[in-house]
């Protein structure tokens, strides 16, 4: 997650993201296509503020048209219905399940640009501290998450280190779960002792609830308009 | 929530991170899975993916974990910059709901296997809700919807809650969870 | 200054107590705790922070009582940061304090100028090597304006160029600042000049308290033998250190005499893809050889490790016993080759410490098991999960499960960062008699003293190439080289340089 120099990224991040749930809400409560490709054009928008150039939709966005066809297939193949089109060993096409999956397509391809739009505009620490100061989330627990996300990259080398180590040791799995359990044993205590000397850390520099802040984000005018703009066009798009 | 420690919340942070970790590796297998197999039959695979609720429940012991736990390490999606970031969060916060009150319900006094795997079930019956809701799973020829459903429960029991069982047994014998509720539990017993 | 009136300490689950009746008074200027590990010096430098027993749970009796405010700086630079940017890392440390934001900026600036980082605010800590990562730590510490500066082995997880660094800066901020500071350090060439007291802990007492002068050489021996860390040098200099004491004789180093083996491996114009640095590696191996690894970080190293042992994808040629490596099966190249990676906790697979050994060596006989962890001294320990041993123990065990039945060669990635000397000495020895059993060693190192006593020949990496390729006592005379890899030459090798010298000169008369 980072930020860029494009307008969405202006918004205060607690706002944003509260503006794109209700999107999410709104797409979850309909059952209608049209409607959804409403709301689909709105986030394609969003993403336009985002600062995305015609390059980014289609490098970005190209590896979703697979996911995009695998969501209909899902639906269209296993979703119920009468009205068969096609039918081979356990797949099942009907009209109405292809109906749905365009419906569920069309949902899905919404929900990515809008996580796009959000996570290629939204600073992590920024977002964190809009969560203490708008969402009121308890500090200890917010930079409690940043330090631990901020570990992120070194998790990720260490599992592949395991699973590496597997590999060299010739070491094979024998039912579901036994590579869970034997790359999450070496993992978990690893992250248990330095979770205990990052909390050390923390306590040593007098770390409390109460303090002040280097880094306030507020609630402008700007993102009162996007939140009005964004229950405007859910209402329109469900009184039409 | 004041009286959580801070070595409480850093362990239950950094758990769900690495637990976020392993769900994004997770995550690739699942999509050849389930394009060939189709909905159903990727499903038993579901149960690594609600394993941080049992798992820090049972090393922390105190009301919230679950869901706080779940909903962290639904936030790594969102963290490494991935498309179904907001989503996740969503399933989540369902996941992690189901999980809590099923902690909830024995009053927070419970960590047993028994308890462990219940809560994987209540965690896939979030999931399920979710899914019903937002996923339209719905649509689906109902054989299709209660085979997914048995095996989500199924598998939120076994990779779920009695991995997390397993797991946790077995970082207390390293030792590395003295400090921890669950460390001192076995020590009494002990 | 710091009051511990019998101060014990026990851990939790622990039958034995860390520290038992400790009683001390810590003044102004620089203490520094010695000690072996396990002796209680951290959990003291802990009580002295007022960090046991509520943040650190233990069972305390006994007082500390302090005059002044703490700040601490711990061993591992990542282990001390929550934030992402260098600038909000200051920050945090000011927010703590309940300092106004107006302030905030002029302050941040004045701290991260003090230890020598005068980088952007929005630098990331990510992007830092590990020795300024250490100075941020510094700077955040301080910037709790602490009279005292308690400091747990603050150079131990970084290169030896930025251990240097780090000393000095830390002894000229407290001669600014008049602080109080108490150390754990096992580098005591660098910071014995600067001590004025000494307490040494052995077994959770203190057992004596003097000024270093006092301590060394006359106590060199004593401690030496009970495993406790001592100088190579203070209070001598090169020049002036007596040839025939102690000291002089622990840096006279033969170096290891050749093995000629037979051919073993080949690469030819070896390189990998973006981003992994190797551009270019052309060299060949025997049976035997224990070849180190040497250059900058980011020079290629590990590149070079992961791609010997088939991890990255690679052009070029790479033959190993004159076959192509990638004609082996995985399964059969892991039979010839092991690979011991930095952290020996991630190696661990198994249970037991007995499971372990039983998976990697299951070709062998229940007795050859039973031998092998009574010669690793683990045999007391067999029934333990391998994550609850010491690091000591944890590294023997890592390097014997990548061994296994004796395999043609073994890939090392800094096996010795951050351990203290007498791991690193056990471990060397280990690795010795795998040679003598006709194993070849290829071992990345930060470690010069290593390189003099142990290696056949060294592979100097600089930006993806190999700079250098020849015997240790060849790389040592080439100065310039040196100087352009960040390489210190070992002190035992300028020992024996001034030596000479000094024997010309006297032949010379």
């Amino acid at each position: 997650m980072q930020t860029n120099a494009s307008p969405f990224a202006k918004l205060n991040p607690v706002i944003k993201g509260s503006g794109l749930f209700l999107i999410m809400f709104a797409l979850i409560a309909t059952n209608d296509w049209i409607k959804t490709l409403v709301f689909l054009s709105f986030a394609i928008a969003l993403l336009l503020l985002s600062g995305w150039g015609p390059v980014d939709f289609l490098k970005r966005l190209a590896p979703y048209s697979l996911l995009f066809l695998l969501t209909f297939w899902m639906m269209a193949a296993f979703g119920k219905g009468t009205n068969t089109l096609w039918s081979f060993g356990w797949f099942h096409v009907t009209s109405e399940s292809v109906v749905h999956g365009w419906l569920l397509s069309l949902r899905m391809a919404t929900f990515v640009c809008l996580s796009f739009a959000f996570v290629t505009t939204t600073d992590a620490t920024r977002f964190v501290m809009s969560l203490i100061h708008q969402a009121k989330v308890s500090p200890r627990f917010a930079y409690g998450f940043l330090a631990g996300i901020r570990f992120l990259p070194q998790l990720v080398e260490e599992v592949r280190v395991l699973r590496r180590v597997r590999m060299i040791r010739n070491v094979h799995s024998r039912f579901p779960g036994d590579a869970f359990l034997s790359i999450g044993l070496p993992l978990f205590s690893r992250s248990i002792q330095r979770a205990e000397r990052i909390a050390i850390a923390f306590e040593a520099r007098h770390f409390s609830a109460e303090r002040t802040y280097y880094e306030v984000p507020v609630v402008q005018r700007q993102d009162i308009i996007y939140l009005v703009v964004i229950l405007l066009l859910i209402s329109l798009v469900f009184w039409l | 929530m004041q009286n959580w420690k801070m070595k409480e919340i850093m362990v239950m942070m950094m758990l769900a991170v690495a637990c976020g970790v392993i769900y994004l590796g997770w995550s690739t297998l699942w999509l050849p899975m389930s394009a060939i197999f189709g909905p159903v039959g990727a499903n038993w695979m579901f149960g690594i993916w609600i394993i941080a609720s049992p798992l820090v429940a049972a090393i922390i012991q105190k009301p919230g974990a679950a869901l706080i736990a779940e909903i962290v390490a639904a936030a790594v999606e969102l963290f490494t910059g991935s498309h179904f970031g907001l989503s996740a969060l969503l399933i989540g916060v369902c996941q992690g709901l189901g999980a809590e009150i099923v902690f909830a319900m024995t009053r927070y006094r419970r960590y047993d296997t028994w308890t462990l795997m219940l809560s994987g079930v209540g965690a896939a019956i979030g999931s399920i809700v979710y899914s019903l809701i937002a996923n339209g799973f719905g649509y689906y020829t109902t054989t299709t919807l209660l085979a997914t459903t048995g095996l989500q429960l199924i598998s939120g029991a076994l990779l779920g809650g009695l991995l997390a069982a397993i797991l946790v047994r077995r970082l207390v014998a390293t030792g590395v969870l003295n400090g921890f509720a669950a460390g001192r539990a076995k020590r009494e017993v002990a | 200054m710091i009051t511990v009136d019998d101060l014990s300490i026990r851990y939790p689950g622990q039958m034995k107590s860390v520290l038992d009746h400790v009683s001390l008074t810590i003044e102004q200027g620089t203490t520094l705790l010695l000690g072996r590990s396990g002796s209680g010096k951290t959990t003291l430098l802990h009580a002295l922070a007022g960090l046991t027993p509520e943040t650190i749970e233990v069972e305390q009796t006994g007082t500390v009582t302090r005059s002044g405010s703490v700040g601490v700086l711990f061993q591992n630079p990542e282990e001390q940061f929550c934030m992402e940017t260098i600038g909000r890392e200051i920050a945090f440390s000011l927010e703590n304090r309940s300092i106004p934001r107006a302030e905030m900026e002029e302050r941040i600036e004045r701290l991260l100028a003090l230890v020598g980082l005068p980088l952007p605010f929005s630098t990331p800590i990510a992007s830092l090597s590990g020795g300024m990562k250490q100075r941020l730590a510094l700077a955040a510490v301080l910037a709790l304006e602490p009279t005292i500066l308690l400091l747990d082995e603050p150079t131990a997880q970084i290169d030896p160029i930025g251990q240097h660094e780090l000393m000095a800066l830390i002894f000229r901020i407290q001669k600014e600042h008049d602080l109080t500071i108490v150390l754990i350090e096992h580098q005591l060439d660098v910071c014995l000049p600067y001590i004025d007291k000494i307490v040494l802990l052995e077994d959770g007492s203190v057992t004596a308290t003097a000024h270093p002068q006092d301590l060394f050489p006359q106590a060199y021996t004593e401690l030496q033998s009970k495993g406790i860390a001592v100088p190579s040098l203070y209070p001598y200099t090169l020049e002036t250190l007596p040839i025939d004491g102690p000291q002089a004789a622990r840096l006279h180093v033969l170096p290891p005499v050749a093995t000629a083996g037979t051919a073993l491996l080949h690469v030819a114009v070896l390189s990998t893809k973006a981003p992994y640095p190797l551009t270019d590696a052309t060299f060949s191996l025997k049976t035997g050889e224990w070849v180190m690894l040497l250059g900058a970080n980011g020079s290629g190293k590990s590149t070079l490790l992961a791609t010997l042992g088939r991890l990255l994808s690679h052009q070029g040629t790479y033959r190993f016993q004159e076959r192509p490596a990638q004609r082996y099966s995985r399964r059969r190249f892991y039979e010839h080759v092991g690979y011991v990676f930095q952290q020996p906790d991630l190696q661990f697979l198994k249970l037991t410490v007995e499971a372990e050994i039983d998976w990697s060596h299951r070709a062998a006989t229940s007795d050859e098991r039973t031998a092998l962890l009574e010669r690793l001294e683990l045999a007391s320990v067999k029934q333990q999960s391998p994550l609850a041993l010491s690091t000591g123990q944890q590294r023997r065990l890592s390097v014997a499960t990548m061994l296994g039945q004796s395999k043609d060669m073994l890939l090392l990635d800094e096996p010795t960062f951050g351990q203290d000397g007498l791991t690193t000495r056990r471990l060397m020895e280990q690795l010795l008699t795998e040679q003598q059993n006709g194993t070849t060693l290829v071992m990345a190192t930060h470690d010069m003293e290593l390189v003099a006593r142990y290696a056949d020949r060294v592979l100097v990496m600089e930006q993806g190439r190999i700079a250098f390729d020849g015997r240790p006592s060849e790389l040592f005379a080439d100065v310039p080289l040196l100087e352009r890899c960040q390489l210190q030459r070992p002190l035992s090798y300028q020992f024996q340089e001034v030596k000479r010298h000094a024997d010309e000169r006297v032949t010379v008369r």
